[in-house]
């Protein structure tokens, strides 16, 4: 008897084994690196200014660029999944690249446009933006790696949005702009701001590219690489946990008011 | 009214060739076909949501190929309603007269009377997602008619509602039709859901319409295979006519009386509801043929016998009749000159 309901639920079990082993992968860094510290030494930064500071920096970078990129790409998310048009695989493969290409390369690339030596940088920097070290830099670093989250999400969102919801709203009167508006985007919306937290979260995380373009101001990751250089693993740990603590309560919180809002899917 | 003419339209291999039609004001219009006839297509190319690639569109005379779908004066209702599942049952009755700023009384005023006329008041603040199918077509219908639309184009509005709701569905739209007087478009696959509403249909297949004319028109007097194979005509017999006669002569031999000359018909079908079955052979009547009963099926109201007469004969026969039939057993046929209907089927030489 026992082992014919051991049995039934072997399936059950084996994949519960197996997923805890991703569990414990995931989980027992991130715990070591929140709990593990000295009390005394996260207190210590927290009243840091330059971690602050940093932090602080990551966030507001990351959100600008998620903005920036929701603006620009949630219309060609829109364009992407409502419409069949020649070279739409190449666009679609395109807006995939920085996925796979290492970020320290996408930053070279990035400075090959937005350098002060390159024509777009220089343009820029007539009009008093520079993208070398500074802020505009960081976002468009930020952007360039995390850009495809939200587009794919959108584009997503977009599929799933019935095309005959627009067909019905247009008939009933409205123009493409409110269908847009009232229709088409509410719906999508889920989809839409799932994609924007992968794209802060990712633009939070990034690194390699941001290096290459702005080192200084630096935002938390640089930070915590420079940190690890000049003074040790022990003494960077806790700017490491509190970034992390920091980011997964944004996240959460996020992701539980999207919950709320979308009660009808 | 409505007028295409000439019509063509080009979608990824697929095409409508050459449609004309003429659906006059109050019409109730079916245009009916299989999955896959181009109907959908047909129904958005009047709407304005497809463009035709070539032909005329004309409404109210005027031709409304370039004006766009929100300035047509057209409510549109889908097969699986198509309502907005982000806004309440109000919200989206009330859709329409928002974007078109219709005062906020007489947005009142008319919800009012549409969830007064579908009997949908009891849910007006729920979700659709939280309604059954049948309520979910009503308010389907009531946010369409909430802009006054001059033509309502129903696509599959009854298939995905479970026997009883497509009754009720069917009911209200034969009631919407009578009491507003509207003109309707309505796309079905079930022949039997466009004799019943309809007051024309129009058969497409394969992109083109290949029978017009009244429900009798098209249920009685098929003009082509498709037609007599769809409408359910089960006894469809290809043959020539004998010269100068009324006779017509079956592939297998049968010879068979009708009530009318049509040289070139090359195929003769008669309704298995309008074949007759005896147990002794009837004085008088020509076309009888004595058989062997291969099959009876019980439909519950009716059963579908077949006989084995020189032709496989399908006959529905109603229960009320009483008449024992068993397998195997010999019987009497008759299938009155004027129940065969005979056509001329290009394709077949």
């Amino acid at each position: 008897m026992g082992n014919l309901k051991l049995g039934r639920y072997s399936l059950v079990i084996s994949f519960v084994l197996l997923g805890l082993v991703i569990v414990l992968f995931v989980g027992l860094p991130v715990f070591k690196l929140v709990f593990g510290s000295d009390p005394a030494l996260v207190w210590e930064n927290l009243l840091d200014e330059r971690v602050l500071g940093s932090i602080w920096l990551t966030f507001y970078t990351a959100l600008i660029a998620t903005a920036v990129g929701f603006l620009f790409g949630v219309p060609l998310a829109y364009l992407l999944a409502r419409y069949d048009f020649p070279g739409k695989g190449l666009l679609e493969g395109l807006v995939n690249l920085p996925i796979v290409i290492p970020h320290t390369a996408a930053g070279i690339a990035l400075l090959f446009v937005f350098g002060r030596n390159f024509a777009l940088g220089g343009a820029f920097e007539n009009i008093g933006i520079s993208f070398v070290d500074s802020k505009a830099g960081i976002v468009i670093a930020m952007m360039f790696v995390s850009i495809p989250f939200l587009i794919e999400s959108a584009k997503e969102g977009f599929k799933k949005a019935d095309i005959r919801l627009d067909n019905v709203a247009r008939s009933l009167g409205a123009s493409p702009w409110q269908v847009f508006r009232m229709v088409t985007f509410p719906l999508a919306w889920q989809s839409i701001f799932s994609g924007c937290l992968l794209m802060w979260a990712r633009g939070i995380s990034e690194f390699g590219a941001v290096i290459i373009l702005t080192y200084h101001p630096s935002i938390a990751p640089v930070l915590v690489f420079e940190r690890l250089q000049t003074h040790g693993l022990a003494a960077t740990a806790p700017i490491a946990g509190i970034l992390v603590v920091i980011s997964l309560l944004v996240f959460v919180v996020m992701r539980k008011m999207l919950a709320k809002k979308t009660k009808y899917d | 009214m409505i007028e295409l003419n000439n019509l063509c339209l080009q979608l990824r291999g697929f095409a409508l060739d050459n449609i004309n039609l003429n659906i006059e004001q109050g019409d109730y219009y079916i245009i009916l076909g299989p999955t896959g006839s181009g109907k959908t297509l047909l129904l958005e190319t009047i709407a304005g949501i497809r463009t035709p690639t070539e032909g005329e569109l004309v409404i109210e005379g005027r031709s409304v190929v370039d004006v766009p779908v929100e300035q047509r004066g057209i409510g549109i209702v889908y097969q699986h309603q198509a309502l907005f599942p982000h806004l309440t049952v109000r919200e989206n009755i009330t859709f329409g007269m928002k974007v078109r700023k219709i005062d906020r009384a007489l947005q009142e005023q008319k919800l009012k009377w549409l969830s007064g006329l579908f009997g949908i008041e009891g849910f007006l603040d729920r979700n659709p997602v939280t309604l059954s199918g049948g309520e979910r077509q009503k308010v389907a219908l009531a946010r369409a008619l909430a802009v006054c639309p001059k033509i309502l184009l129903l696509d599959e509005p009854l298939s995905s509602l479970d026997p009883e709701n497509r009754e009720m569905i069917q009911q209200e739209l034969r009631r919407l039709h009578r009491e507003l007087d509207i003109t309707v478009v309505h796309v079905t696959h079930d022949f039997q859901e466009a004799i019943s509403l309809g007051r024309k249909i129009a058969m497409l297949n394969k992109g083109r319409i290949c029978q017009m004319g009244t429900p009798d028109e098209v249920f009685l007097r098929p003009s082509s295979l498709f037609s007599a194979r769809y409408t359910m005509c089960r006894n469809i017999t290809a043959g020539k006519m004998r010269p100068g006669t009324n006779i017509f002569i079956t592939g297998s031999g049968l010879e068979l009386e009708v009530a009318y000359k049509q040289d070139k018909a090359n195929y003769a079908c008669i309704r298995p509801e309008l074949i007759r079955l005896s147990m002794s052979k009837q004085l008088g009547t020509s076309n009888q043929f004595q058989g062997t009963v291969i099959d009876v099926e019980n439909k519950g109201i009716y059963h579908v016998v077949k006989v084995s007469a020189g032709l496989e004969w399908v006959c529905y026969l109603q229960r009320a009749e009483g008449l024992n039939i068993q397998r195997g057993q010999k019987i009497w046929l008759t299938s009155p000159p004027e129940s065969i209907h005979l056509f001329c089927e290009p394709d077949v030489d």
